[in-house]
């Protein structure tokens, strides 16, 4: 936010960085634009931390380079750089209280005690915890605790606030409150987010755009839309939703769509804009979303028809989800939207269920399977 | 039942009671031949007077010593401090071949006789030109007290949690800064802890002292032990008195630090309490 030219805050080129052996980042490239919030997402060991830490300079690169505003600050250690990070246990300082937690960043730069005393103030508003400056830091409830470390890395004004999990604590209702928060936050100070979780609900309720990273490496960077709708491999689109994935056979295209088989069935998938995904004859998987595949009357106008014998039913108030068991060993989920009245099916029923091509989406096979075995 | 277990409560009540008598007599012993108004240390007193401790002035040589005691122990404990506290910063965060043998190496004085280290210190420092003096005092009891703010403020330090440092670095503090503003003032109660110890430890150690020191810079101890060769009055008994009033005074005034030193609850275990009652 200060001192910015050009439209990319923090980018890194093919960093790499490995920890006895292992690769845990492995050239992932990543271009944050000034003012988005981007989230980090992967299970855990997927190298996203450690990304974080190396764009905050906690971490140095083994190869590559990492750049703020466009500078090279690959090699400078992370009190050299404008970026600043809020740690997933938080780290507020236990021997201070809450102003001088907040005044550290502007003590160490020797901030005149009066401006030091303003900022403070403000970053407190800011964070709408306007009386506590006195508070030990020990006498804090977690999402006052929160909000001080997001008031503390804020007052240097970075150029890119990093979050390492760090609603990660909380019980869901805070949770859910302080993303509604660290958005509003944003929006007011108007700075670039870099978030790291492995809650998906998180990440797409708080991204301009989600990086998704498995195994160090950087799979799929996009909008919310882009990785739920296209997400490019099996992995992404199971961790991003929830989705059935079959194994598949390609038969061939004819009119835009992509003839597969699935155990005995052939079924009809859209054809993406960009070109074939698969050859003809290979192996792929073919994902529907739950809430894709639809069931019952609605089921009867789908390009895709299916039968199957309800084995589980599961009511979640607003919608109820339905495993069926189509025979050949295919199971598919499906989610359903659930009025008072509607029809409900029970273990037992038989169930006509269906998709369209274009609510399908060919996927390649899982590059590599066994990648998070290794890290 | 009950009245069982009255009877068993009596009794480890008189025990206790018994061991804390036996704790105590000798400085009940003490203080009543201080008061003694003989001119020899006798138990029972004959009668009571304060007359010694009023003459207690006129011996101008316990109150030089008392001075050197006080200069030496206090060089000592603050040599150490600083001596022992950068040796735990380097073995505690840095690993480092042979760190584990730097840590045993500074650990054995605590083994070590005393009496031993003191003729090593004779030889040594006359070699050096400065033995007999307080300055020679210090430099080897610093040593003899290391072990204990090595162990003391080495473990403390490897509790600390290491992302407070991340945290001052990220907010662009260098590393000095770090040390000073984030890592020293959480060491602050384990650094006087580590420094009340070794001063009482130092404070009455007469081995090394009786073997460095020559006439005129002689610490308490020593001219106590001297002025107990030659004399049998009670005067012995009055300075030990004092003695006793100076330690009760420096472990309440200890103890009132660390009553008021803020952060004490995170020392005692009491972590950050996550999702306390006030939201």
């Amino acid at each position: 936010m200060s001192g910015g030219q050009g439209p990319i805050a923090i980018e890194t080129r093919d960093v790499i960085k490995r920890y006895a052996g292992n690769t845990a980042v492995n050239r992932v490239s990543l271009q944050v634009k000034r003012g988005e919030f981007v989230s980090l997402l992967g299970p855990s060991g997927c190298g996203k931390t450690t990304l974080l830490r190396m764009l905050g300079g906690l971490e140095q690169p083994d190869e590559g380079t990492v750049l703020l505003s466009g500078q090279d600050v690959s090699g400078i250690p992370a009190y050299g750089r404008n970026s600043n990070m809020i740690f997933q246990q938080l780290a507020l300082f236990p021997h201070m209280d809450v102003f001088n937690n907040i005044a550290y960043g502007l003590k160490v730069k020797k901030t005149p005690k009066a401006e030091i005393r303003k900022r403070v103030h403000d970053m407190l508003e800011l964070v709408q915890l306007g009386d506590y400056s006195k508070r030990a830091v020990s006498q804090l409830s977690g999402g006052q605790a929160q909000r001080v470390a997001i008031a503390r890395a804020l007052i240097n004004k970075p150029e890119v606030l990093l979050l390492d999990e760090p609603l990660s604590a909380l019980d869901m209702q805070l949770r859910l409150d302080m993303q509604r928060e660290l958005k509003r936050i944003q929006r007011d100070f108007g700075g670039t987010f870099i978030f790291v979780t492995h809650d998906q609900n998180e990440a797409m309720n708080m991204s301009d755009r989600i990086g998704v990273m498995r195994g160090g490496r950087l799979l799929q960077y996009g909008t919310p839309d882009e990785i739920y709708e296209q997400p490019v491999d099996s992995f992404v689109a199971k961790f991003i939703g929830d989705t059935n994935l079959m194994k598949v056979k390609v038969l061939g295209t004819e009119q835009g769509n992509v003839w597969v088989q699935a155990g005995g069935v052939k079924l009809a998938v859209r054809e993406p804009a960009t070109g074939p995904v698969l050859p003809d004859g290979s192996t792929g998987f073919l994902s529907v979303r739950y809430e894709y595949l639809r069931t019952g009357e609605a089921a009867k106008d789908c390009v895709n028809r299916l039968e199957g014998r309800v084995t589980d039913s599961v009511y979640g108030g607003a919608s109820i989800r339905y495993t069926l068991d189509l025979g050949g060993h295919i199971q598919l989920q499906a989610s359903s939207l659930f009025q008072r009245g509607d029809a409900r099916y029970v273990p037992g029923d038989t169930l006509a269920a269906g998709f369209n091509p274009e609510d399908g989406l060919l996927l390649p096979d899982d590059p590599s399977p066994d990648r998070e075995g290794a890290l | 039942m009950r009245r069982g277990n009255r009877n068993y409560k009596w009794v480890l009540y008189t025990f206790a009671g018994l061991i804390g008598l036996y704790l105590l007599l000798p400085l009940l012993m003490i203080l009543l031949t201080s008061l003694s108004s003989g001119s020899a240390s006798k138990f029972p007193p004959e009668g009571l007077t304060l007359e010694w401790y009023s003459k207690l002035g006129e011996q101008k040589q316990f109150l030089e010593a008392f001075r050197n005691s006080m200069i030496a122990s206090a060089g000592a404990v603050l040599l150490a401090l600083v001596t022992g506290t950068l040796a735990a910063l380097a073995i505690v965060n840095y690993s480092f071949p042979g760190r584990g043998l730097l840590r045993a190496f500074f650990m054995s004085p605590m083994v070590m006789p005393k009496i031993t280290l003191g003729v090593a210190y004779l030889i040594l420092f006359s070699k050096m030109h400065i033995a007999g003096g307080l300055f020679a005092l210090i430099l080897g009891e610093a040593v003899i007290v290391l072990p204990f703010v090595l162990s003391i403020v080495g473990s403390a330090l490897a509790n600390l949690n290491p992302v407070h440092r991340e945290a001052a670095a990220d907010l662009g503090a260098g590393p000095l800064k770090i040390f000073f503003t984030v890592t020293l003032p959480q060491l602050k109660l384990s650094l006087l802890l580590a420094g009340s110890i070794a001063f009482v430890f130092t404070f009455d150690q007469v081995e090394t002292a009786l073997l460095i020191l020559r006439q005129g810079s002689y610490t308490l101890p020593i001219q106590l032990f001297l002025y107990m060769e030659k004399w049998q009055d009670p005067t012995v008994a009055v300075v030990s008195v004092v003695l006793i009033a100076f330690a009760l005074a420096l472990f309440f005034a200890i103890k009132l630090v660390i009553r008021t030193a803020p952060g004490l609850d995170t020392l005692a275990g009491g972590r950050q309490n996550k999702g306390g009652p006030k939201t």
